[in-house]
């Protein structure tokens, strides 16, 4: 079991690194627009949406390691008051809830990516790009998210009925 | 009805510690699948995805990139000092200095968190030296830090203007008379105490008035980086050369360089910043998301009409409404975050102000203000977390939360004064940009 959850731990720290590098190719996308609109007079028409692209797939896979990191805020006014034992009670319970929202929106998601395979749709703009790469983006991230919520219920679980980490 | 069943779900999530964006998508799904087909699922999920591409999003992981390099950069560290030496034997200087400092940092550096963690190592350590009282000393960073919101560029600006359908380069700089408004009042506040009460405030001792006139000129570079930073980011902004979301690009660039000139800049550096990015990103659109689909179901539902409907029944007319949303976000504001406020209210007050005639940018600035009450405002203020998690064991949260008060108050006069006087927050942008 500890092996499963130090995996998944991997799993979402590894995207959430590799989706990082977005940070930085966006950084670079705005800096050449920049510099060849301004200095060579000849602006790019591919590059904001570069910068729409690279965020929103960061935003889909960097989720996952934002719950491992316990990043993702929360209202502590009576929940902080509870020992480290009944929070995970507490969580355990809760987790329903999360589990509920992520697998309708996979499977909601799913649905959205599907259509727009089918279709081989592209954003129809000058450049045209494919938009599905993106909306596939989000169903991973989805996906990485339940790994990982599911990681987060085992340690909870542990932890509610052993009274001992995992 | 369908409003209480919802905010009560929400509530009942939120409090049993469930995260804030799963509370929100869990209810929207609760109530979607209850009241609706799954398919209008696949048309929420449409709006998430529209919310991924949104082009002013992106300068919010930019800006916090940016926020995150600056700060192992040392440039406040420089900046301090060379207010500090400057405000030489003036009594109450390190507390001035450090509301000016922060004034400048807030020129660079858009989220309030970076600003107290960074002014919390930088500029507490030597005022409790000098036997400054704590509720100057404390109350000074905090109210300080919480100016960031204010002075361009603020990511709270960015994402109401995103929400409320504004123009981020007119909040921007709807947002520095009354941000300049609050620096008077605060250094206004220091000035007055140390003068009053000379013993919370003592003067600088002799050795550090005697600094040569050379080394204080010196000590002027620290200004110089900064001020290129805040000029170029903003400069391209208010001069249409840039759109916010291309300049916080620049910013991240200048950022760099920054660092680098300081011979900061390590690869290992670049990284964590990328990683610390990631996170805070990762968690905000989270959120974003979250609020698209709650909002989205409760405005299929009819929230909206229901929403409108209960302001407009307020007493005293317009002003009515107004006041009646600024003591609902205070009251918000005491256990959510701002960004859940705005993502929350503001797609179903903004209509609403826009119907009365009011305008959405000064709206924006009086929200900015209100947000600055509620960051310092207990039970749950952030800028006493933040600040906490840099002081450690040495002052209790309590204590922090009494330093603030003066500083609060101050602030609510200052949300009186701009909610009153509109041209307090138009007049410059409707002058530079000639609305």
């Amino acid at each position: 079991m500890k092996k499963l959850v130090l995996a998944i731990d991997a799993i979402s720290i590894f995207a959430g690194k590799a989706a990082s590098w977005l940070t930085a190719v966006v950084i670079l996308a705005v800096s050449y627009e920049i510099a060849m609109r301004y200095v060579f007079n000849r602006p790019t028409f591919w590059s904001s949406e570069i910068i729409v692209f690279g965020c929103g797939v960061l935003y889909a896979l960097g989720a996952a390691w934002a719950l491992q990191d316990n990043r993702h805020v929360k209202i502590d006014m009576i929940y902080g008051h509870l020992s480290p034992r009944k929070r995970a009670v507490v969580d355990s319970i809760t987790f329903i809830f999360f589990a509920l929202y992520m697998f309708v929106f996979l499977w909601a998601s799913g649905k959205y990516a599907l259509r727009s395979i089918e279709l081989l749709e592209t954003s129809g703009t000058a450049w045209d790009p494919p938009v599905y790469p993106i909306k596939i983006s989000l169903v991973l991230g989805v996906f990485l998210l339940i790994l990982q919520g599911v990681a987060k219920f085992i340690r909870d679980l542990h932890l509610a009925v052993k009274g001992v980490e995992l | 009805m369908i409003t209480l069943l919802l905010v009560g779900t929400f509530i009942i999530l939120l409090f049993s510690g469930l995260c804030l964006a799963w509370s929100m998508g869990a209810t929207a799904v609760i109530f979607c699948l209850a009241l609706f087909a799954p398919n209008v699922m696949v048309m929420l999920v449409s709006r998430v995805y529209s919310m991924m591409l949104n082009y002013t999003l992106v300068a919010v992981p930019l800006f916090i990139f940016m926020s995150v390099m600056l700060q192992q950069s040392g440039v406040a560290d420089q900046l301090f000092k060379a207010v500090h030496v400057w405000s030489g034997n003036l009594r109450g200087g390190l507390a001035i200095g450090t509301i000016i400092s922060c004034t400048i940092m807030a020129a660079m550096v858009g989220i309030v968190g970076a600003e107290i963690v960074t002014f919390g190592m930088v500029a507490l350590p030597g005022m409790l030296e000098r036997k400054y009282d704590e509720r100057i000393a404390l109350g000074s960073i905090c109210a300080g830090g919480g100016i960031a919101t204010l002075i361009p560029p603020s990511v709270v600006f960015i994402v109401y203007a995103m929400t409320a359908g504004a123009s981020v380069g007119e909040l921007f700089i709807a947002g520095i008379v009354p941000g300049l408004l609050l620096v008077a009042l605060f250094v206004g506040y220091i000035v007055y105490t140390a003068w009053r009460y000379p013993e919370r405030a003592p003067a600088a001792s002799k050795d550090e008035l005697n600094v040569p006139l050379r080394e204080k000129v010196l000590l002027l570079k620290g200004l110089i980086a900064p001020g290129i930073l805040g000029l170029v980011v903003l400069g391209s902004i208010y001069a249409g050369v840039a759109t916010p979301s291309e300049a916080a690009g620049i910013g991240c660039v200048g950022a760099l360089v920054t660092t680098a000139i300081n011979r900061k800049l390590t690869w290992r550096g670049i990284k964590d910043a990328l990683w610390e990015t990631t996170k805070v990103t990762c968690m905000l659109s989270w959120l974003f998301f979250g609020a698209q689909t709650i909002i989205g179901v409760y405005t299929l539902a009819g929230g909206d009409e229901f929403v409108r409907n209960s302001v407009m029944a307020l007493p005293f007319g317009k002003w009515g409404v107004i006041i009646g949303m600024q003591l609902i976000m205070i009251f918000l504001g005491m256990f959510l975050d701002w960004i859940g406020i705005v993502l929350l209210t503001m797609p179903l007050f903004v209509p609403i102000i826009l119907d009365l005639g009011f305008d959405n940018v000064w709206f924006g600035v009086v929200f900015c203000m209100n947000m600055h009450v509620s960051y310092l405002s207990p039970p749950f203020g952030p800028s006493i977390f933040y600040l906490k998690s840099v002081v450690g064991d040495e002052f209790s949260v309590n204590r922090i939360y009494r330093a603030n008060m003066p500083y609060l108050w101050l602030t609510v006069v200052a949300l009186a004064i701009i909610v009153a006087f509109p041209q307090v927050s138009l007049w410059l942008p409707g002058m530079m940009m000639g609305k």
